[in-house]
């Protein structure tokens, strides 16, 4: 009798952990990323019902020509163009498909100041492919994002 | 000759006034309390807040069909004596389901005097989407200067608004 009662109550705690670490598919897009070119690093975020991206490191974060933080200087809205650059959210409004793919979102290129239709798509946990594009998807450029990991502490 | 440039300037003033003649004006005030809950860690961090929407009663007129233009004039964060000098800049967004995240405003650096600091208004934005729900969020993303330990973190935002509607 005491062997059952043990062996129900583990698989009962077994459930319950297994539920409560369980991520939502859509969730595994949070987290901090790398693009290919490695000026910058992206904190992905959820607010609402959709994903976000924000700019949490920059290389460079100081601009050679003013010596001042980077700022979104090639922002078409002249008024907009002291916001800071570290901050900034250049994915916007990603929403889940059920295919590993998050779309109906945008990409913004600080560095000419022109925002894209973007798809974002997981080809495995810890890669993206970015693709954006103007009008249809076939013409556009894709690149490659790594998650971040963090080191793991030893013992 | 002269009949008919009369007539041909009549007929373009009559036309000029129809198209004008369908739209109204309203100036409105739309004050919020956004807010995070703690702790927060140096750089970006997001205080939110959701607006509910009854539109006809905002600008007092129960015809109202339709928001045609809003304009964002004037944004203004309150926030406790001394703590506007925790931050080094803020962005005001709208966001909601159906709308994409829009920035509205921005303050790069703030002044950490007073209790109170404008924001530089966008002249681009363009929000009247946002008028026509049923509510949206407003999003304001605080750049800390440091880690601080705090449980929340409120900001008022006071926001003058021109609408245009028929």
């Amino acid at each position: 009798m005491k062997k059952i009662i043990s062996l129900v109550s583990f698989v009962f705690v077994l459930l319950i952990s297994t539920s409560a670490f369980a991520q939502e598919p859509a969730d595994r897009l949070i987290g901090i990323w790398e693009p290919s070119h490695g000026k910058a690093k992206v904190k992905v975020e959820k607010i609402g019902s959709k994903y976000y991206g924000k700019i949490v490191w920059l290389r460079e974060v100081k601009d050679p020509e003013t010596g001042e933080a980077k700022v979104d200087k090639n922002n078409p809205d002249e008024k907009m163009r002291t916001k800071p650059l570290r901050g900034y959210r250049i994915l916007k409004d990603f929403q889940y498909t059920d295919k590993d793919e998050w779309t109906e979102g945008t990409i913004y290129d600080p560095e000419n100041g022109n925002t894209y239709n973007c798809i974002v798509k997981m080809t495995d946990e810890n890669t993206l492919d970015i693709r954006g594009y103007i009008g249809i998807a076939t013409f556009g450029r894709t690149d490659i994002w790594k998650r971040l990991k963090m080191p793991s502490k030893k013992k | 000759m002269k009949r008919i440039i009369q007539t041909t300037a009549s007929f373009f003033l009559v036309l000029v006034l129809f198209a004008c003649g369908g739209g109204k004006t309203s100036n409105i005030t739309l004050e919020t309390t956004v807010s995070a809950d703690g702790p927060f860690f140096q750089g970006g961090n997001s205080l939110v807040a959701d607006i509910p929407l009854n539109i006809k009663e905002l600008v007092g007129d129960e015809s109202l069909q339709e928001v045609t233009s809003v304009t964002l004039t004037k944004a203004v964060m309150q926030m406790e004596e001394g703590a506007l000098a925790s931050f080094n800049n803020a962005t005001l967004q709208f966001v909601s389901d159906a709308n994409p995240m829009t920035t509205v405003a921005i303050i790069n650096p703030i002044s950490g005097e007073g209790k109170s600091v404008s924001f530089t208004t966008s002249d681009e934005a363009e929000i009247e989407s946002f008028f026509n729900e049923e509510s949206f969020t407003v999003l304001l993303d605080l750049d800390f200067k440091e880690d601080q330990y705090l449980e929340t973190v409120e900001a008022k935002v006071n926001m003058n608004l021109t609408i245009e509607y028929k």
